[in-house]
């Protein structure tokens, strides 16, 4: 038992002597630190001195810590392993303190073997050192040789030879393979621990030869972390504290990862962080970039837009500054928005108009009253003519006006739109060609009706007899006149219609009776090529309110038409039916003929236009009898149309508005132009 | 006596078929009339005109269609078209099937009679 007090008292020792050399490599010597760390040691070594005469210190060759020749065991105290690798740095195999040491001269020790351990390293004797130094109580046996196992040869190393130099030929010779066995490469782990851990405890940081020899070892032997990990379970077991191994390992591995021969592995993970963060780097710099190139983009794109936006609103003035057409813009109230030039020399505006009331230039109601009728009927363009005076009222303009209701997009009513188009010249040459067709159709019948009645008289021999030939030719003229006579009359009544000329002598009368008129005044023709002409009129039907002249000029074309179209023993159908939709009445003619093709449909009621075949020679038409049915029923407010299926027959169809008492007045006005 | 010449005169309008004719004749020529192109393509092969007039607006076949389908047989016979319209473009469309000239409705008949007689006289030396 009191050797277990006696080794209790030992470690302290040792744990305050170690504190003492930690403490003064790191502050000077007269800080109370170490100051008090130097007392604590020494007053342990007293009281050790205190019981006996002298305390010895030593190292065995196979690194064991010797009190008084007894081996120290107590292992768990790291600073018992710090003592052994001081003792072996300084060559030190064993130490006697002597009774009567004074606190200075373990002072004196202390410092000569922290801070003064190279120097003493490299004296030949450390007796002559302690002695020049007045440490009398200390008496120092240094190695004489190094036992190194291997081969059980007793290798003599003199004072030079260091721990280092022989973990150095270890190495060599277990790299070499000569050494397989698992002691050896312990023995060789705990003589590198020992190195390193002694010279970071005297320099604070690992040497480049340690630092080589120790990535020496791990190449050879050992990965990296297993080897720190080893190394970190070693220290712990030799006693250190956990955060004097952290720090020791954390240099170790900041060492090998620096110096300037560092481990292949470091290099390769430097190499490959730094390509990392190069890569990094560069993916952020084009990142960077794109963005930069995206945002110019973006500001081109705008600016492009902004152009086009500024170009477009440039074009659409200049469209609108420059059309031929007059335009004016008013607001819901009637007051003018916009006005271009053409319409300001129209309505005689100027610039300063805009924003006045329209009202002020346009006496006619319709520009602005247009609005409030348009709001009821919103689809589509109302038209209208109107008469324009000049401001001295001497000269007179027609405008067409056609005006449209512009909306939001919520439907509301923003405005009215008006194109103004000066049709004053166009009227006049209207005007000019219906005088001038109609003029010359009349001046056209006056000779026509003297050659007729000439060529009459003749053929009813009145002048004399005629031979076989010359009553044919003079057949021939006869009915050529009267094709032309009748070409000129329809020309004229075309002119009339289009010039809005024609009189309608509107009368209240049964259809079934303008249907009869018609049907009767062609039965002969039509017998004569043996075409059956069948009426289907329904019974009851109301008065129509027509011109029945016209409308058997219509009926007569297209009966006429059909019998001309239908083969020998076909049938054409006159129908009359109401049509409850609309409030009019049909009229049909249906032929059992060839049939129109879809071409000429569409074409069949231009003027001088005629369908191709013809079923018969005797057939002669002008080519405008449809067109003056068009007119007719037009003016009539009805419509026409045709539907055809070739080699089935066709059907002209008409409809004729049934009389509206409120409306005759108006219809009145509109037909006698 | 000198061979009589055979025209072939093809038109639907009988009133100026009839006229053609009898002025045709007074001036020595042998006149056959036809009232189509179906029609003329018959008496073509029935009677093998020396000339042939041919109207280009008429029912059933018109003469476009009926030059092409003479031509399939008998590429040898002057064909001289008749049309109503002055300058009458389509005529450029059927000149490669051997048009030896074109009459318009409103010219004096004197007219055509110089057609005729010029496209006999290309015909003949063209046959020597």
């Amino acid at each position: 038992m009191e050797n277990v007090a006696l080794q209790i008292i030992f470690v302290r020792f040792i744990q305050n002597l170690m504190a003492s050399i930690r403490k003064i490599s790191i502050y000077p010597p007269k800080h109370p630190i170490v100051v008090e760390s130097m007392n604590a040691a020494s007053q342990s070594l007293q009281e050790i001195l205190g019981s006996q005469k002298t305390l010895s210190l030593g190292v065995s060759p196979d690194n064991k810590v010797m009190v008084d020749g007894k081996e120290l065991t107590d292992k768990s105290a790291a600073t018992v392993l710090d003592l052994m690798l001081y003792l072996k740095k300084l060559n030190i195999e064993n130490m006697a303190i002597s009774s009567g040491i004074t606190g200075a001269e373990l002072q004196d020790f202390i410092k000569i073997i922290s801070l003064e351990s190279e120097q003493v390293k490299k004296a030949p004797d450390i007796n002559k050192v302690l002695s020049e130094r007045n440490i009398r109580a200390i008496k120092v046996e240094q190695f004489s040789y190094i036992k190194i196992k291997k081969d059980e040869e007793s290798l003599v190393v003199g004072q030079e030879a260091s721990l280092l130099e022989q973990l150095k030929a270890k190495i060599k010779d277990l790299s070499s393979g000569k050494i397989e066995k698992q002691e050896d490469l312990k023995s060789l782990e705990k003589g590198l621990i020992e190195l390193l851990i002694g010279e970071f405890r005297e320099k604070g940081k690992v040497s480049v030869p340690a630092k080589n020899l120790l990535r020496k070892y791990i190449e050879s032997f050992r990965e990296t972390h297993d080897a720190l990990g080893t190394l970190k379970d070693a220290l712990l077991a030799y006693g250190c504290g956990p955060e004097e191994v952290d720090e020791l390992l954390r240099k170790v591995q900041e060492e090998m990862a620096k110096g300037p021969r560092e481990s292949r592995q470091a290099v390769k993970e430097t190499a490959e962080s730094a390509k990392r963060e190069n890569e990094a780097l560069k993916t952020q710099l084009s990142r960077l970039k794109q963005e930069i190139e995206e945002k110019e983009r973006l500001l081109d794109e705008l600016k492009a837009q902004n152009k086009k936006v500024t170009d477009e609103k440039e074009r659409v003035d200049n469209i609108i500054r420059h059309m031929g057409e007059g335009l004016v813009v008013v607001d819901p109230q009637g007051n003018i928005l916009l006005m271009n030039p053409q319409a300001e020399a129209l309505l005689g505006g100027s610039r300063q108009d805009i924003g006045k009331p329209i009202k002020a230039l346009v006496k006619d109601e319709h520009m602005f009253t247009v609005v409030k009728d348009m709001a009821v009927e919103k689809e589509g363009v109302v038209q209208k003519d109107i008469e324009l005076f000049s401001k001295n009222e001497s000269t007179k303009k027609i405008v067409r006006t056609s005006s449209a209701v512009v909306e939001d997009h919520n439907g509301k009513t923003l405005g009215m739109v008006t194109v103004l188009n000066d049709v004053t010249k166009q009227r006049e040459l209207d005007r000019l060609k219906s005088n001038f067709v109609a003029n010359v159709s009349h001046e056209l019948r006056t000779p026509l009706v003297a050659i007729d009645k000439s060529v009459s008289l003749m053929l009813d021999k009145s002048a004399g007899a005629l031979s076989g030939p010359q009553e044919q030719f003079l057949n021939i003229a006869s009915r050529n006149l009267k094709r032309l006579s009748l070409l000129i009359n329809d020309l004229l009544d075309l002119s009339k219609l289009e010039a809005g000329k024609m009189r309608f002598e509107r009368t209240r009368c049964p259809l079934g009776k303008i249907i009869n008129d018609s049907a009767e005044s062609l039965a002969m023709w039509a017998s004569t090529r043996a075409i059956r002409l069948q009426k289907q009129v329904q019974e009851g039907l109301p008065d129509v309110d027509v011109d029945p002249d016209r409308i058997i000029q219509v009926l007569n074309n297209l009966i006429g038409n059909a019998i001309k179209f239908t083969p020998v023993n076909g049938t054409v159908t006159v129908g009359a039916a109401l049509q409850k939709e609309g409030g009019c009445i049909r009229v049909s003619v249906s032929d059992t003929g060839i049939g129109i093709g879809k071409d000429d449909l569409a074409k069949i009621f231009d003027k001088f236009y005629q369908v191709g075949e013809r079923v018969s020679n005797d057939v002669g038409g002008t080519g405008i009898g449809l067109s003056i049915a068009r007119e007719i029923v037009e003016l009539h407010r009805g419509k026409i149309w045709v539907e055809s299926e070739k080699e089935k027959g066709t059907t002209f169809i008409f409809t004729l508005p049934l009389p509206e008492e409120k409306d005759e007045k108006r219809d009145q006005g509109s037909f006698s132009g | 006596m000198k061979k009589e010449i055979k025209v072939l005169l093809v038109d639907d309008e009988v009133d100026f078929r009839q006229v053609m004719t009898f002025w045709l004749e007074s001036k020595g020529y042998s006149v056959i009339p036809a009232q189509d192109g179906r029609d003329a393509l018959l008496k073509v092969k029935e009677n093998g005109p020396d000339i042939i007039f041919l109207d280009l607006n008429m029912p059933v076949m018109d003469g476009f269609q009926a030059l092409k389908a003479i031509r399939e047989f008998d590429k040898a016979t002057p064909v001289i078209l008749i049309s109503s319209y002055v300058d009458d473009k389509r005529v450029n469309e059927v000149m490669e099937y051997g048009v030896s000239g074109v009459f318009y409705k409103g010219k004096d008949f004197q007219e055509g009679l110089a057609l005729l007689e010029s496209a006999l006289r290309t015909h003949k030396k063209l046959k020597e």
